[in-house]
């Protein structure tokens, strides 16, 4: 796949990983995300191998891909409390009070009939459900209009503010200061 | 233990064993099968409800054994190969399913001809038959699974959950002549009460037995040769595309 | 735990809300019945004496197009990384969805029971051993498919692949469910064929949910 790839992040560091098609991007992002397994190399969490103990690793971290995991059959507000029960939480939804990517609007709209743009915004939105440290966006701009993609820079920004971490894989650039870039191309043997 | 883990587990050490293994398996085969045919057909005395029908069961009663012996070590492999992740298992167990099968497969088949004049039918549905069916189709749905598999990775972890959930069929075969009526014969070489069979007639089958296993051990040996081969080619192909 | 139950329900509301899925699962269960009288030739006494067997065959090949689907749909849409993303442990997870799987299921086949016991001329007698080893049975065939549907849940789905990993074990179950009932119809006991039953669901309901979440983290 690709070889000799390594960075490190701290805490509020945003990193965007670049690349033609087909460089490994979501590889690269999956294999973080503890989906794909690695042949050589090692990815470190708070100096520990990963692999050591996968389960706790990915509940520090948050994973949105290419697909909306979003089931056609539920509402839009029970597909978020659907991924907050999954996350284990039962208290008041966070949503409720801060609602950045304007979702609530469509509160009782079954998800069959949002446009893809919406349902974005609803991917995007389950990483308000949980505390997680890092944050793995695979192209997440994607079907956003200019507004969105302004929501998503002043979301992640808070994210860094609070102590987190994002990577993000994308074509698209987003006003994210103090942001470290690596190209996947020039990773290829 | 040490000589397993020095020479079964490289791949490099592997092969260059397996060129001077297989011919010796092949002759060894050889030489049981004749010797086995020969007690089989000339030197056993034929049974005296049977006749000469029982002679078929040289050739259907091995198989069973051997077919049902390859399994539980693709299963033991299988479970190795989800712990350790070691490659040579994967190979091991893709190597020797279709010779399992081949060897179930002609059990049943050998079995029906024998029940035709002994029962009066091709197939009953008892116990013991529907069982040694059920491992037959486990064999085919291993081989069905794992050629749907592009990843050997992910196909080697998905083979091994198969066979080891599968696993609780063996049992079944084993022992389902004791739980069930069955119309089939209930065990009469490996009893806790001693064999129940004349030793002329045990003499052809044990040699019989060490055949097959020959013949099994010679073809799952070249089979995993072709495999191992054939995937260092696969590496070579993909790295030469710059994948 | 109320994690568990709040889970389930979602699981139950999605399964629920999804009608023409199973609005065309009822529709082939009962075209399977109806075609069976053709097939065998309509005299009353045979298809009496067969009831319970092609009902249990109809349940079966019900049973395999649904689990064709179970994990596909997740594995589609990326639910499966969320799902294993997630503060619950996998298996809990897994369960959950497959009681929703399994409740459906036997919704769908109770519905059905009575018409098709109808259509088939089976004795009402046998009706609550059907049910009984329906009850025991259905949820091992729906288990095993789970584990199945797991384990091929990367590959591009060949609709047979399934069928014939699954064949070899749901043997053994047709074959208990149907003794039961054929040991009710001739007034002999039902016991031993019915704790078979239920020492295979034993055996299966607790491992399932670990062999499949170990499956579904190795693809």
């Amino acid at each position: 796949m690709f070889r000799k790839v390594s960075f490190d992040l701290k805490a509020g560091d945003v990193l965007f990983v670049t690349g033609t098609n087909g460089s490994g991007k979501s590889s690269l992002l999956r294999m973080l995300a503890g989906f794909l397994s690695i042949h050589s190399g090692a990815i470190l969490w708070q100096d520990k191998d990963m692999s050591d103990d996968r389960v706790s690793y990915q509940r520090n971290i948050h994973y949105i891909g290419h697909l909306d995991a979003i089931k056609q059959e539920l509402t839009v507000h029970e597909m978020l409390d659907y991924w907050r029960t999954l996350q284990g939480l039962t208290s008041v939804p966070a949503y409720h009070r801060h609602d950045p990517f304007g979702i609530m609007s469509l509160y009782d709209k079954p998800v069959r009939y949002l446009s893809a743009g919406q349902k974005r915004r609803l991917t995007l939105s389950r990483l308000l459900c949980s505390d997680s440290l890092l944050w793995l966006l695979d192209e997440p701009t994607t079907a956003l209009d200019h507004h969105g993609q302004k929501i998503l820079s002043d979301c992640i920004n808070e994210h860094r503010a609070k102590g987190g971490m994002a990577i993000l894989a994308t074509h698209y650039d987003l006003d994210l200061e103090g942001a470290l870039r690596f190209d996947m191309n020039g990773q290829r043997p | 233990m040490q000589i397993i883990t020095r020479y079964f587990l490289n791949p490099g050490r592997f092969l260059q064993l397996a060129k001077y293994l297989q011919p010796i398996c092949a002759a060894t085969c050889f030489v049981c099968f004749s010797y086995g045919l020969y007690l089989a057909i000339w030197n056993s005395p034929p049974d005296y409800q049977q006749g000469e029908t029982v002679r078929i069961m040289y050739i259907h009663v091995p198989a069973a054994w051997v077919g049902i012996m390859i399994y539980t070590a693709m299963a033991i492999a299988a479970g190795i190969g989800l712990v350790s992740r070691l490659a040579m298992t994967d190979i091991f167990c893709v190597a020797a399913a279709p010779v399992g099968a081949v060897l179930v497969g002609l059990c049943l088949i050998t079995g029906s001809i024998w029940g035709r004049p002994t029962w009066g039918a091709w197939w009953v549905w008892d116990a013991r038959l529907t069982s040694v069916l059920i491992l037959f189709l486990l064999y085919c749905g291993y081989i069905v699974l794992r050629s749907s598999f592009d990843d050997h990775d992910r196909g080697s972890r998905a083979g091994a959950i198969l066979l080891i959930v599968g696993v609780v069929n063996i049992p079944i075969v084993r022992f389902s002549v004791d739980w069930w009526h069955t119309l089939h014969q209930p065990a009469s070489v490996l009893r806790s009460s001693g064999s129940a069979i004349a030793p002329e007639m045990l003499k052809p089958l044990l040699v019989m037995a060490l055949a097959y296993c020959f013949y099994a051990a010679f073809v799952v040996l070249m089979r995993m040769r072709a495999v191992l081969l054939a995937r260092r080619i696969e590496v070579a192909i993909m790295q030469d595309t710059g994948l | 735990m109320r994690c568990f139950f709040r889970l389930l329900c979602y699981d139950f509301r999605i399964q629920t809300r999804n009608r023409a899925e199973w609005s065309s699962l009822i529709l082939f269960f009962t075209i399977v019945i109806l075609l069976l009288p053709f097939t065998l030739g309509p005299e009353p006494e045979l298809l009496r004496r067969l009831a319970p067997g092609l009902i249990w065959l109809a349940a079966i090949l019900m049973s395999l197009l649904s689990l064709d689907r179970l994990f596909i749909q997740d594995a589609r849409d990326g639910s499966l990384d969320v799902m294993m993303l997630s503060i619950l442990p996998l298996p809990v997870v897994v369960l959950s969805k497959m009681l929703a799987q399994c409740g459906m299921m036997l919704a769908a086949l109770f519905t059905m029971l009575i018409p098709a016991s109808f259509l088939l001329g089976l004795d009402s007698a046998l009706l609550p051993v059907l049910a009984l080893t329906l009850l025991l049975g259905v949820p091992t065939l729906v288990f095993l498919g789970g584990v199945m549907g797991a384990i091929t849940v990367t590959l591009h789905r060949n609709a047979s692949l399934l069928t014939v990993l699954l064949v070899p074990f749901y043997i053994p179950i047709m074959i208990f469910a149907t003794g039961a009932c054929d040991a009710a119809a001739m007034g002999a006991s039902i016991q031993s064929n019915l704790l078979l039953l239920g020492a295979i669901l034993s055996l299966v309901l607790p491992s399932a949910p670990f062999v499949i979440a170990s499956g579904l983290r190795q693809g």
